[in-house]
């Protein structure tokens, strides 16, 4: 620290001594006119700050010409000779002329003083620079007197203005603002006319400005010096005038609206010294110094507030942009102190004032929230269609509501008074009592369900609840109790009961299953037919599953398949047969609907069944088609033995050609010679004959033989022929002509061969016994067989006899109907319930002329229906 | 053995059967004709001199047998029928011998019933044949006969007199004795006796006596 200081004395000292290498500039200011300008401190102040920047350092050493208060050329002689004495040896880097004098000035001696060096004048009028060249290495920054601005500010504030006076002094600088103001002011003409007002004593200035007309305005130029030869009186002046003047005072400078002026367009110093130190340090900066046209800024208007409420003007008359100064500063401003701590003080209290008021609000609310909650209650209590009881520590009674007494008939007084328990049934008495003790000596909560003596004798189930409370520090105060009348539900309670035992008692009335299974397969209702069927009671029943009772797991899985998928897909099920092993192990057949049950929220997790045994069904049904085996084998029998006589011929035919035949073979072999070849071939034909004779038989018993269906597939036109075979001899006796018409190419059809001849040869006999009436040459039967789309075959058995009657054409497929002297009157009607398992439909058909026709439909191989299998199987 | 062999005409719709039978009898030495129904029979030519006999089943299709025997007999056949059944049905049995069958035998045939069945159609055919020749040729004399002379004729062989039968017809006696010769003489026979027995045979209808 102290080397630093020993340091820079050290520097400062050789500084002093060693001009030339010194690093600091020095920088000269030449202050023109008066040194008290009151323009020239913000202007030096701005140059020195603005020069101090991070350039570099400057030295600043001001000089005033004073040329204002002193005249004669002497003083400026004595001044540049002073100026040269005090900086001979000291290298002057730039010089700063203010004003035109000082820029004179400087011209005028630079070659003595500071040749060579840079000058910047400033605040140097745009006028004065008219014709003047300036030699190089001077940079000028110019300013002008805006007077046009003032005119037009004096034209707002005062509309009806007419007349602009124009006070000034006598120095050629005040001379040369009478110009200014004269030019701007003519610029306005005819508008505004220009007087001047100068050159006279001070008072006469006053007189003549105390009469100036109201539509005229003062301005006031400069008065740098008098008629007198006072200089700078300009201020006074001001202040004088605004005293009198009736009508208001502008200025030109800043002096001037300080004094009173109305307004004036004030040329901003400071920025001149910035634009100054600015131009300085360019200079400083680059040599050769280049100098350029600079000019201020325009001046800016100001108004003083004092001097518009002096002379009446409505302050919103002043144009926008132009400052207000000379405010008088509020009183806030004037006593800030005072008045925060007064304030800070009043604050305070309205804020305790506000709590204290709050508080009170909050207390008065919580006690009016307190009796409304009483009365709330209060109304509550005796509004509630149960009865409300609170009782002290002691068990007595303290508060009863409306109801209660409505109920008791008694008084508050009286219920008050009352022993815990009164009223109750003797019967539910000591129940009562016992609980209600102890739930008192444990303090804790206590209901019951007892019948209560009302006001008219009668006694009403009550549902009773006592609740212990506690003070907020835990003490025991005592209970409230509620009891609420519940005797129509103790009523519907019971015929609920009565309506539950009765449904149960139509459920298990019933033969039948009924079931409810959930997604486990558990039991979750069944009845007594389903749990006798599994060998137990309905309660040991619930909640187990069939596994359990049914050893069949194909049953069982069967079962929960069906459960699951009604649960799943939730649609009812129809199982048209199903099994299940009882508990003495019988299979019993069912048919079932299971159903799925739909809570209210949509899912499903039970199914509904109900199951009828059919097992005796269908043992009836299988009796019965045994029956119907049994019938048509009967039938097959009979017609067998209808036709004994023409099968007995039939096989009389083969029999008399073998008898024959042999005993011409004989014959042939006692013939000498014996004629071989021939004895051979007859002996062939008895071969032949004898097998024709065995087929017959075979056929015979095929036809005969008692047997289930057996179904194959069949080719029609084999089986019409050997009808055809076993009804010729028939045919014949009768004298009866058979004729069989069969389409060609034929499909297959599906059926039992010998119940399908059977058909056959019952409707031929009955077509030959319609025709018995018919003359001989006009018994035709004929068998017609042809395709019936591409599913079936139709087979119609036609006779030439008189015909069937609309009625008899049904009656005659009745069972036991018959026009037979002694026929059994069943073929038809087996014919017919045997077209019926091929899926056919025998009918017939008749006409007077035409005779009978019975037809059928055969379905086709691979068109079958279902009853042909069941009968099958 | 037999002495004379016979045309057989067998007609049986059952093949088998006619081969048979068509082998026994023609192994019995006789000429044997297959028909396979009663109207191929009919449609065929027939020589009726010599003796022959039908042999035919009873029941067959279209024409049965005794449809066959009916319609024979509408010819004036003296062909002998012997019946083949395959049903011993009495009523179609006894109906057809009445209507002059020879035989009426049951299937399965035995050779002797059938053999000694045509032996005696045989015979039978002889016999009407030799019949048959002696009624035509009476038959023909009759047709020489005038008219008046059939009707003296006729009053002869019911034992008129002649004087009767003159009153009758309105003319003398005299008259009627000449008819009366000249219808001996054309029917050759020599007494009244003959002359009925001749009308007789003729198979004409005698006029009740009055």
């Amino acid at each position: 620290m102290l080397s630093i200081l020993v340091a820079c004395i050290a520097a400062d000292l050789s500084y002093a001594e060693e001009v030339t290498a010194s690093p600091r500039k020095a920088v000269l200011v030449l202050s023109g006119e008066r040194s008290d300008l009151p323009s020239i401190p913000p202007f030096e102040k701005a140059m020195r700050e603005t020069l101090t920047g991070p350039d570099g350092e400057y030295d600043l050493f001001v000089e005033h010409l004073d040329s204002g208060r002193f005249s004669g050329p002497t003083p400026e002689q004595a001044f540049a000779r002073h100026l040269y004495q005090r900086y001979l040896g000291m290298r002057i880097d730039a010089v700063v002329a203010f004003t035109e004098s000082a820029l004179d000035f400087a011209l005028m001696n630079r070659s003595k003083l500071f040749p060579g060096v840079p000058i910047v004048a400033a605040s140097i009028e745009k006028n004065w620079l008219d014709g003047r060249t300036m030699p190089a290495g001077v940079q000028v920054i110019s300013i002008t007197y805006d007077y046009r601005s003032t005119v037009e500010l004096m034209r707002a504030l005062k509309p009806d203005l007419q007349q602009i006076v124009v006070v000034h002094g006598t120095a050629e600088f005040d001379l040369r603002r009478l110009d200014d103001a004269r030019n701007a002011i003519a610029s306005f003409s005819p508008k505004l006319d220009f007087r001047a007002v100068g050159a006279m004593p001070l008072k006469s200035l006053e007189q003549e400005v105390r009469d100036l007309p109201s539509t005229s305005a003062v301005l006031i130029a400069s008065m740098a010096r008098d008629v007198q030869g006072r200089s700078y009186v300009g201020k006074d002046v001001v202040a004088r005038l605004a005293a009198v003047s009736p009508v208001p005072i502008f200025g030109t400078f800043e002096r001037h609206l300080v004094a009173g002026a109305v307004g004036a367009a004030i040329t901003d110093n400071a920025a001149l010294g910035r634009l100054t130190a600015m131009e300085v340090s360019r200079a400083l900066a680059k040599q050769p110094f280049e100098a350029r046209q600079v000019e201020l800024g325009p001046a800016s208007l100001h108004v003083n507030w004092r001097a518009l409420q002096h002379w009446n003007i409505a302050e919103d008359l002043v144009p926008p942009g132009v400052a207000i100064e000379f405010r008088p500063p509020s009183l806030w401003t004037q006593n800030r102190t005072l008045i925060s701590v007064i304030i800070g003080a009043l604050l305070l209290q309205a804020i305790c004032i506000s709590l204290l008021i709050l508080e009170l609000a909050r207390r008065r609310a919580i006690e009016r929230n307190l009796q409304e909650s009483e009365s709330r209650f209060r109304t509550m209590a005796d509004t509630a269609p149960i009865m409300i009881s609170m009782g002290g520590p002691d068990a007595r009674l303290t508060f009863v509501n409306k109801t209660y007494l409505d109920f008791t008939g008694r008084t508050l007084e009286q219920e008050v008074a009352q022993d815990c328990g009164v009223g109750v049934h003797p019967e539910d008495l000591n129940g009562y009592m016992a609980s209600h003790v102890a739930a008192c000596a444990e303090r804790r909560v206590f209901t019951a369900e007892c019948r209560l003596r009302r006001h008219d004798g009668e006694y009403r189930w009550v549902y009773c609840s006592r609740v212990p409370r506690h003070s907020s520090d835990g003490t025991f105060l005592g209970y409230i109790g509620t009891c609420i009348d519940i005797t129509e539900r103790k009523a519907a309670e019971e015929q609920l009961e009565k309506e539950h035992a009765f449904l149960r008692q139509v459920i298990d009335i019933n033969p039948n299953f009924i079931f409810a299974k959930d997604r486990m397969g558990r039991f979750t209702m069944a009845n007594k037919a389903v749990a006798d069927a599994y060998g137990t009671t309905v309660d040991k029943l619930i909640g187990k599953t069939d596994a359990e009772f049914d050893d069949n797991t194909h049953e069982v899985q069967h079962f929960r398949q069906v459960d699951l998928e009604v649960m799943n897909t939730l649609q009812e099920r129809f199982i048209a047969e199903e099994k299940i092993t009882d508990a003495d192990g019988n299979i019993r057949w069912l048919q079932t609907v299971k159903r799925p049950i739909v809570e209210k929220d949509g899912s499903v997790n039970q199914i509904l069944g109900a199951s009828t045994d059919i097992t005796r069904r269908k043992a009836a049904e299988s009796d019965a088609r045994r029956n119907r085996a049994d019938l048509a084998h009967v039938a097959r029998v009979s017609v067998m033995g209808e036709l004994a006589g023409s099968l007995a011929h039939e096989l009389n035919q083969p029999l008399t050609a073998i008898l024959s035949n042999t005993q011409a073979a004989l014959r042939f072999m006692n013939a000498k010679p014996m004629d071989v070849v021939e004895v051979r071939e007859t002996l062939e034909d008895v071969v032949h004959e004898s097998k024709r004779a065995s087929q017959v038989i075979s056929h015979m018993r095929a036809l005969v033989k008692k047997g289930p269906l057996e179904v194959a597939p069949i080719e029609l036109g084999i089986i019409m022929r050997e009808v055809g075979e076993l009804m010729r001899s028939d045919a014949i006796m009768r004298g009866v002509q058979l004729e069989f018409d069969i389409q060609p190419n034929l499909p297959m059809v599906l059926g039992d061969r010998v119940q399908l001849e059977q058909v056959m040869l019952n409707l031929l006999l009955n077509a030959f016994d319609a025709m018995a009436g018919v003359p001989h040459h006009q018994r035709l039967a004929v068998v017609q067989v042809t395709r019936e789309g591409d599913a079936a075959v139709k087979i119609a058995v036609h006779d030439q006899g008189v015909g069937l009657s609309t009625e008899m054409r049904e009656r005659i497929f009745k069972p036991f109907f018959t026009t037979k002297k002694d026929g059994l009157g069943l073929g038809l009607s087996i014919c017919r319930s045997i077209i019926e398992a091929h899926g056919g439909y025998l009918r017939a058909d008749s006409s007077r002329d035409d005779g009978t026709t019975f037809y059928f439909t055969f379905p086709v191989v691979g068109a079958v229906q279902s009853t042909l299998q069941g009968e099958a199987a | 053995m037999m002495n004379s062999s016979t045309t057989v005409y067998l007609i049986d719709d059952e093949a088998a059967v006619r081969k048979a039978l068509a082998r026994l009898v023609s192994a019995a030495g006789h000429g044997v004709h297959t028909f396979d129904s009663a109207r191929a029979f009919l449609e065929h030519v027939r020589d009726d001199v010599r003796p022959a006999c039908l042999v035919v089943d009873v029941q067959m299709p279209e024409v049965s047998g005794l449809e066959l025997q009916r319609e024979l007999k509408n010819e004036n056949s003296i062909l002998p029928i012997i019946f083949i059944s395959g049903r011993s049905d009495i009523p179609t049995s006894v109906h057809a011998m009445k209507s002059g069958a020879t035989d009426f035998l049951t299937k399965p045939v035995h050779d002797d019933d059938l053999l000694s069945a045509i032996e005696r159609a045989h015979s039978y055919a002889v016999e009407a044949r030799k019949e048959k020749v002696e009624r035509d040729t009476v038959r023909a004399r009759i047709d020489g006969l005038t008219a008046r002379e059939r009707e003296v004729m006729m009053r002869v062989v019911t034992g008129r007199l002649n004087k009767q039968i003159a009153g009758d017809l309105g003319t003398v006696e005299k008259t009627i004795k000449v008819h009366r010769a000249r219808v001996m003489t054309k029917m050759q026979v020599h007494s009244v006796a003959a002359l009925v027995r001749a009308v007789e045979t003729a198979g004409v209808e005698l006029p009740a006596a009055r």
